[in-house]
């Protein structure tokens, strides 16, 4: 193994110079320079519309980056890299949607084996990873309900589940506490922060600064209009 | 991932039927336009085959007549029947003596064959039948005519160019056919699968947020369009086998004389085709209705 490629395996992700602008000129992220290591709790803070999406959707290969490097778990993110690598990223990933994207006319228990079944997994192990995380996120007794007929909370801790099953190397959480309140927010927050070890990064989006407070060791980075600021606050990892 | 697939045959076709659950109707009516769809290529193929058996029987009958030269009556005239036969193009060559030339022309005449009587003597030579290859009908002619000891070749070389023409013309429109309704059912199938990809495609989109291949993605709708051919084929199959037995029936009763092939000559060729025909479209329609359905953003 090269000494890059080492560097790389510490380094959940790498971006330098990193600017994203879509097509109708809107200026998402403005040369933003970052690393995250492998097995960090990250919060990402700032308002609406101030571009943590954006940056969400670069780590995942949704979008790309418009000048600059992304690296993402040893893949190169960019215009030039393949569907085939940026689906192999992906499968290293548990996103946590904002609006959760569950499929409807499926269990919860269904939701959760569907995103598992790409992996290489075998089915006697998906349905014991898939039953643990529902009964990590307390919605064992809500395995055989069809996911348009679970609340809201529930959706959210389901789709939280989904992420957490496939043994992701990183987790993605966008806004995860959007309509929850106070109480709620909290617990959705320490439940992903719960899944944060050695070899797994969990990064979570909110505009919420007061949910993250009690939240040592993690790593925040504040963005406002495109621009991503230094670290600050909590126990830097 | 053939791993992707293999493993996951069954959720594959639980899919399938979730997709067909979820669009009902417009799977009915697609079913019942590609049932309708295969069945006229059936019919057309079976009414193909039976134009190809007719003209073929047609061009089997193909053939002209030598006349040689007084001097080959001599005894020559069997020796100019095998330098015939070696011509290419010749199928069968044999003597037609004058008394078979006379019974012939008496059958021809029917009624008015009294007229034959007002001759002292046989007015009828003999000459050489020479059945042809149809395709080679002028190139025999030519060849036979330049054999030493012929005297004329009557060849009758408009009919037989006209059972050719009428031989390929068949084939062109059995052809032409086909591929308007290749075409037909292959829209209709890959209109579906556009649909239900289109009905589907936040659903879509997630798994592909996921990570999922997309072989796993559109596995369930190539099966869905499989089981759509599959089901309109047989479906298909069944109207044309009841079909060709009662046109058959007809045709025995009505028209006896009609020389129609064997059945189950038209009946099973067609019905294979038709399953055939359904399944492939059906399978092509679907990877082609998947093909333009993606888009190319990750």
């Amino acid at each position: 193994m090269s000494g890059i490629d080492s560097a790389l395996q510490e380094s959940a992700i790498i971006a330098n110079r990193m600017s994203l602008r879509y097509r109708d000129g809107t200026e998402a992220l403005k040369s933003a320079d970052l690393e995250i290591k492998t097995g960090e709790l990250v919060f990402i803070t700032g308002p609406s519309g101030s571009g943590k999406t954006s940056l969400l959707k670069l780590f995942m290969g949704m979008e790309y980056p418009t000048e600059g490097t992304l690296t993402v778990m040893g893949t190169r993110v960019d215009k030039n890299t393949c569907s085939r690598k940026i689906m192999a990223l992906r499968r290293e990933i548990g996103p946590v949607f904002q609006d959760f994207r569950l499929i409807d006319g499926s269990s919860a228990l269904q939701n959760i084996t569907t995103g598992m079944r790409f992996l290489g997994v075998r089915k006697k192990i998906m349905k014991e990873l898939a039953l643990e995380a529902l009964e990590r996120t307390g919605l064992a007794d809500k395995a055989d309900t069809p996911a348009e007929n679970l609340s809201w909370g529930e959706r959210q801790r389901v789709a939280i589940a989904r992420a957490a099953a496939r043994d992701p190397k990183l987790i993605l959480a966008d806004e995860p506490t959007g309509n929850l309140d106070r109480h709620n927010a909290v617990n959705i927050i320490e439940l992903l922060a719960s899944y944060r070890n050695m070899n797994t990064t969990v990064i979570i989006t909110t505009h919420a600064t007061h949910l993250i407070e009690g939240f040592e060791n993690s790593v925040r980075l504040t963005l406002e209009s495109g621009i991503l600021g230094r670290r600050e606050g909590g126990d830097q990892a | 991932m053939k791993r992707v697939v293999s493993g996951n045959i069954w959720y594959f076709f639980a899919e399938a039927g979730r997709i067909v659950r979820t669009n009902k109707l417009s799977y009915v009516f697609t079913l019942l336009s590609m049932v309708l769809i295969l069945l006229l290529s059936g019919i057309i193929s079976a009414g193909w085959l039976a134009s190809r058996h007719f003209a073929d029987k047609l061009a089997y009958e193909a053939e002209i007549y030598v006349y040689a030269e007084e001097e080959e009556y001599a005894g020559g005239l069997l020796e100019l029947v095998r330098s015939v036969e070696a011509a290419e193009g010749v199928r069968e060559a044999r003597i037609v003596g004058r008394d078979e030339a006379y019974g012939r022309m008496e059958e021809i005449l029917g009624d008015d064959a009294e007229i034959l009587s007002l001759f002292d003597e046989n007015p009828f030579r003999a000459f050489i039948e020479v059945k042809i290859d149809i395709g080679k009908a002028a190139e025999v002619a030519d060849a036979v005519s330049s054999l030493h000891g012929v005297e004329y070749v009557r060849d009758n070389r408009e009919l037989l160019e006209q059972v050719k023409n009428l031989m390929d013309g068949i084939l062109l429109a059995g052809y032409l056919a086909i591929i308007a309704i290749g075409i037909a059912a292959l829209i209709s199938v890959s209109h579906i699968i556009r649909q239900g990809i289109y009905g589907n495609r936040e659903q879509l989109y997630t798994l592909k947020l996921l990570g999922a291949p997309g072989a796993f993605t559109g596995t369930p709708y190539v099966i869905t369009g499989f089981l759509l051919s599959l089901i309109s084929g047989g479906a298909a199959a069944g109207i044309l086998i009841f079909i060709t037995g009662k046109a058959y029936a007809y045709i025995k009763e009505t028209l006896p004389f009609i020389p129609i092939p064997a059945e189950d000559l038209i009946t099973w060729p067609a019905v294979a085709f038709t399953i055939a025909a359904g399944i492939l479209l059906g399978i092509a329609g679907s990877i082609f209705g998947l093909k333009t359905a993606s888009s190319g953003k990750h």
